[in-house]
């Protein structure tokens, strides 16, 4: 072949590819705006005012009102649906090899949409307000594992407590009381703020050390940072309603770096496992990923950092709350007997035309996620990755509780972006996604 | 403590890669799917139930308004009992904000027909009540006959 016959040819082949380039890297640039204008739109919506998608709330973020209109489902879903789309758009160019969401793009789209949301009011959920009365409670003498914030004399922030919530007793582990007590010192706006930065400071966490982990597996970071960066279910429902969950991620990942760190020593062993137990100690739900831990890594420095972290932990928990405030078990079972609209069981029952979820019921899933994770447990023994049956123990957790909400389904996604196993990344976006469509039955007929 | 592991006997050492596996995976993929497809079957029922019942409800404040001559905006409508198909409509007798005034509720059952559903009783509520059987009166229909009302 000459020398010009080989130049057009490249030439040839070049060009149709750098078309393709250009049409990727709009149509990354197109999804991107996307999820920032529903992202905007939401948060001004919001900050109109109260509406079932919009809690109940003082008007700590008063400078964006005006610019919206009031937030009701046949805004937010749409916005909601879309976003996903969009989302599931950018996953899909960040898995090409040649993908143009290089590392600033994801770190600052990512960063972007985070800080949107934190600037706006509290979106989706009221729990916000509750572990603001939690921390009062504590602060002024009530133990807020013992009574509901109905017990705080003279709180103003009482009225944007949930009424279902006013007689409930917390219930978080007592080192999420600990790190929210500053909540309780300042008015009711202090308050808010404090919780709002420490969910985003969780999040930022929890995004630095998925990033870390995934470039120590061999996976790509910047995909793994989209996956979970970007979700809609991450950045509205948890980190828009400030959760507490992405405190409990964070110490995950935090656990999860410290482990599987190439130079790994017993005493970053035992550090991971303290950082899972602190994690447990904030949702007890974590507590699910220390027998895997445990059980793959057998080494005595595991059970001993989780061990000493369990202790000072329990003994601070004591200290401060007394014994009801180290019962993490009794705080999950009181959960775990509610029943939400949201949940795949209550799902179920319609199906099997059951008005409801029944006590019989509540046995069967618990029965069913026993099995699953005795048998998650089995695998990790003969050498399944931990941090996969991680991911599955959670999201088995999410899938069968009775007591879902939509930011539930974030737990195993920083671990599924990690794991070797892709099943459990399919399996976690693909029951989000059915989460998200379900939502969206208001969208289809007409609404009372 | 490093010294642990190396002590443990061969079947209790933790292993850096799991044995054993096409079979299992295989099984473990078709039951992964299955529970998919079963969650999103109830997710598609669930989303079809919702839309029916919101259809019903919304036809049972459209009765409510045609059968009480007032076009009021605030109409509860919910099932009587959770499961069952006769629904509870309430309002407002006279304009002002929602239970402020004295109630007219109404019971509904059978399919809507036209846009409304077949009225088969109902009561009325003094203002800033709750609907408790103590507090339902003018019971008529239904609401008389089931002794949904308090006796005399």
């Amino acid at each position: 072949m000459s020398t010009a016959s080989a130049v057009a040819e490249t030439k040839s082949r070049s060009r149709p590819a750098l078309r393709s380039g250009r049409l990727t890297v709009a149509l990354a640039a197109f999804l991107s705006a996307i999820l920032v204008a529903g992202a905007v739109e939401i948060v001004l919506d919001a900050a109109v005012g109260h509406t079932p998608e919009v809690p109940h709330q003082p008007a700590f973020d008063s400078w964006l009102a005006g610019f919206g209109q009031s937030l009701g489902y046949d805004v937010f879903l749409p916005t909601l649906l879309v976003c996903a789309v969009a989302y599931a758009g950018l996953v899909l160019i960040a898995r090409r090899r040649a993908s143009p969401i290089w590392a600033r793009w994801a770190i600052g789209l990512v960063a972007l949409l985070q800080l949107i949301v934190f600037a706006g009011p509290v979106l989706l959920a009221s729990d916000l307000f509750t572990n603001v009365a939690y921390a009062h409670e504590a602060l002024h003498g009530v133990n807020p594992y013992v009574h509901g914030p109905s017990a705080l004399p003279g709180y103003s922030g009482y009225r944007f407590v949930s009424p279902d919530w006013i007689n409930w007793a917390s219930p978080y582990g007592p080192l999420f009381t600990l790190v929210s007590l500053p909540a309780g010192i300042g008015g009711l706006y202090a308050g808010i703020w404090f919780l709002k930065v420490e969910a985003l400071v969780a999040s930022a966490a929890t995004l630095a050390l998925t990033w870390r982990c995934a470039r120590q597996r061999g996976f790509d970071p910047v995909l793994a940072m989209v996956i979970v960066g970007l979700n809609p279910l991450y950045v509205l429902y948890a980190l828009g309603g400030s959760h507490n969950d992405l405190i409990m991620t964070a110490l995950m990942m935090g656990g999860v770096t410290l482990v599987i760190a190439s130079e790994t020593s017993a005493r970053r062993e035992a550090a991971g496992a303290a950082a899972v137990v602190a994690g447990a100690l904030v949702k007890a739900t974590l507590g699910v990923m220390l027998p895997f831990l445990i059980v793959s890594r057998r080494r005595l420095s595991t059970i001993v950092g989780a061990i000493i972290a369990l202790a000072v932990g329990l003994g601070i928990g004591y200290v401060l709350f007394g014994a009801a405030g180290i019962n993490l078990i009794a705080d999950l079972g009181r959960q775990g007997h509610l029943v939400s609209s949201y949940s795949f069981a209550s799902q179920l029952a319609h199906l099997f035309g059951k008005a409801g979820v029944y006590p019989i019921d509540h046995q069967l899933l618990t029965g069913g996620l026993v099995v699953v994770l005795l048998y998650l447990l089995w695998r990790v023994w003969r050498g399944y990755d931990w941090v996969t049956a991680s991911g599955w123990g959670l999201l088995g957790i999410a899938v069968s509780t009775t007591w879902l909400m939509p930011w539930y389904t974030v737990w195993p996604l920083p671990l599924a972006v990690i794991s070797r196993d892709r099943r459990l990344l399919f399996a976690t976006l693909a029951i989000e996604a059915i989460w998200i469509i379900h939502q969206t039955s208001p969208l289809y007929g007409p609404v009372p | 403590m490093s010294g642990f592991v190396e002590r443990l006997p061969a079947w209790l050492s933790p292993r850096a890669v799991e044995s054993g596996g096409r079979r299992r995976w295989r099984i473990e993929t078709i039951v992964l799917i299955v529970v998919g497809l079963v969650l999103a079957v109830t997710s598609a029922n669930d989303i079809f139930w919702s839309v029916s019942q919101n259809r019903r409800l919304v036809a049972d404040q459209m009765t409510w308004r045609h059968y009480t001559h007032r076009d009021y905006f605030n109409v509860s409508a919910a099932p009587l009992v959770v499961g069952q198909p006769v629904d509870l409509s309430c309002a407002n007798a006279s304009p002002g904000p929602p239970g402020e005034r004295p109630q007219i509720c109404i019971l509904m059952s059978g399919p809507v027909q036209g846009g409304l559903r077949k009225v088969i009783g109902g009561w009325r509520l003094p203002a800033r009540t709750g609907d408790f059987p103590a507090n339902r009166g003018d019971c008529f229909g239904a609401g008389a006959t089931k002794a949904l009302c308090p006796s005399g």
